[in-house]
């Protein structure tokens, strides 16, 4: 069987994806499979983190010397962070937020909350979250040419903003 | 309130017949992450810091409501601590160094908040069969509560902060246990395991290492926390799961359709081994039970209940046993008191009617 990538080499990767509940076979060259990204696999989380920091060794983290800063709250040292994958205390993802940010959009969906907030939220805070998720699925309802939903969203969000006013100052 | 039941008895009292996909899905679990606003992360307290975020964690827990207990690790016997691990109550690194750890647990079972372990807090809420709203319903109540009286380590732009940055975000992780010895035998679904582990979906073996588990039972769990919501998170692995039991069933359907009589004659060997086996080994036990568990799935035999099951697996581990006898046993000693808690508790069920 010749790939169905190149048309041309001997298909030797036989791949099963399921995307979105539907089921796709695929046949490919070990080139093809390779450049397409399909040999990447999900390791233990801490193996992957330590797999991830050593990829990206060399990169902007680096330069600015995060590899020897430590956490000014806790005193956990970066080095630590990287032989453990844990960081000691909440303030530390503000502290490595060069280094972490990047290893976060390597691991995570994206490098930015969506889901739920905690009660306790101030006021100002939750609202600003609330307008950013509403924002979102006012561009996404865009896309889907979705007008009515998306004037309905488009007052939601003006109707938060106008609320907002005074205490957020 | 006393962990005397939670360790004396095998099953959990939240198993149940008759629950959804149940011939497939064993239970589902939600579990969230979080961490008490003011203090560093368990990894890196001091001692005083760890001994008052245990107390403040008791009040917090005990004013859940009187179906909740809570119990320091330090005050609970090794061998108990086992069994908690083996009726997958709380974790084996919870379990260990003891000192620094507590938890709280729910009368029936169907909930568990692990205290101390790699976060501060990690609530879990557990329901039968394919039930991940279930579970995610009460997680998401006792959240609610015990952020009242705690306080978590929230920030706007990554969410939930955890100790490792795999778990940031949500602190999310939802999975579900599934029995699958279809799958295993045929090569389509070997194809299958790896394929999930590439969409992120972790996938493990739940007995025995490597890449032939014990029993045919897998959790199937998500891996990324942070940039999706809640509900994508559940909904993701709700239409694995779905998928999953579709490809047992047709791999099962097919074991039928050619093989037949090889089917039933190993179910009934299976059953006739448990009820009848004076020594057993944990690989044998917890390889009979799947395939009677098989055959109860199947409509091949319709006991024992799937409680049962779930308890005759937990027989066979070794901290239960230990247990059970109230010392240390003797390999031999240990295969004799498998074989024979197995036999009388599906013989007394037969007895039953």
């Amino acid at each position: 069987m010749l790939c169905e990538e190149c048309g041309q080499r001997q298909a030797n990767v036989h791949l099963t994806k399921i995307v979105n509940g539907e089921v796709f076979a695929q046949n490919l060259c070990t080139e093809c499979a390779r450049e397409k990204g399909e040999f990447q696999m999900i390791a233990d989380p801490g193996v992957l983190i330590q797999h991830l920091m050593g990829a990206m060794a060399g990169q902007a983290y680096e330069r600015e010397a995060v590899a020897d800063a430590s956490c000014p709250t806790c005193g956990l040292a970066f080095s630590q962070f990287q032989a453990t994958g844990r960081l000691g205390c909440p303030e530390c993802y503000e502290s490595f937020r060069s280094a972490l940010d990047p290893l976060l959009a390597h691991i995570q969906t994206d490098v930015r909350h969506k889901g739920r907030l905690p009660g306790t939220l101030a006021p100002a805070a939750r609202r600003r979250l609330e307008i950013d998720g509403l924002r979102e699925e006012l561009r996404r309802l865009v896309a889907l040419e979705d007008y009515e939903g998306a004037a309905r969203v488009r007052d939601e969000i003006r109707s938060l903003e106008q609320g907002g006013r005074g205490d957020d100052a | 309130m006393t962990l005397e039941p939670h360790v004396s008895e095998a099953a959990s009292p939240w198993m149940h017949e008759g629950a959804r996909d149940q011939d497939v899905v064993i239970s589902s679990r939600v579990r969230l992450a979080r961490n008490v606003k003011g203090f560093t992360f368990p990894d890196t307290m001091s001692e005083t810091a760890g001994d008052g975020l245990i107390d403040a964690a008791a009040e917090a827990v005990v004013g859940l409501g009187p179906k909740w207990g809570f119990f320091r690790l330090k005050e609970v016997r090794p061998v108990d601590l086992s069994v908690l691990v083996e009726k997958h109550l709380i974790s084996p690194q919870l379990a260990q160094a003891p000192r620094f750890h507590a938890l709280g647990l729910t009368e029936d079972e169907d909930q568990a908040v692990m205290v101390n372990e790699e976060d501060h807090l990690r609530i879990q809420a557990f329901a039968c069969g394919l039930d991940l709203e279930g579970a995610w319903k009460k997680a998401e109540k006792t959240d609610t509560a015990l952020e009242e009286k705690l306080g978590w380590a929230f920030d706007d732009r990554l969410g939930f902060l955890t100790a490792c940055p795999t778990n940031v975000g949500t602190g999310l992780r939802v999975s579900v246990m599934v029995h699958v010895p279809g799958l295993i035998v045929t090569e389509e679904g070997r194809q299958l395991m790896p394929v999930l582990a590439k969409m992120g979906i972790a996938v493990r073996g739940l007995f025995g290492e490597g890449t032939q588990p014990l029993g045919g039972v897998f959790q199937v769990s998500n891996q990324v926390t942070l940039g999706q919501s809640e509900a994508e998170l559940l909904e993701g692995i709700a239409r694995v799961a779905l998928q999953i039991v579709g490809r047992e069933r047709q791999a099962r359907e097919r074991l039928a359709q050619e093989r037949m009589p090889e089917l039933s004659d190993r179910v009934f060997r299976a059953r006739g081994i448990l009820e009848n086996a004076r020594l057993l080994s944990a690989e044998e036990a917890i390889e009979k039970i799947s395939t009677l568990r098989l055959g109860r799935e199947m409509g091949l035999v319709k006991k024992p209940r799937y409680e049962t099951l779930e308890a005759l697996m937990v027989m066979s581990l070794p901290g239960y046993l230990e247990r059970v006898s109230g010392q240390t046993l003797s390999r031999g000693e240990r295969l004799a008191l498998r074989a024979s808690l197995i036999r009388e508790r599906l013989l007394s069920e037969e007895a039953d009617d």
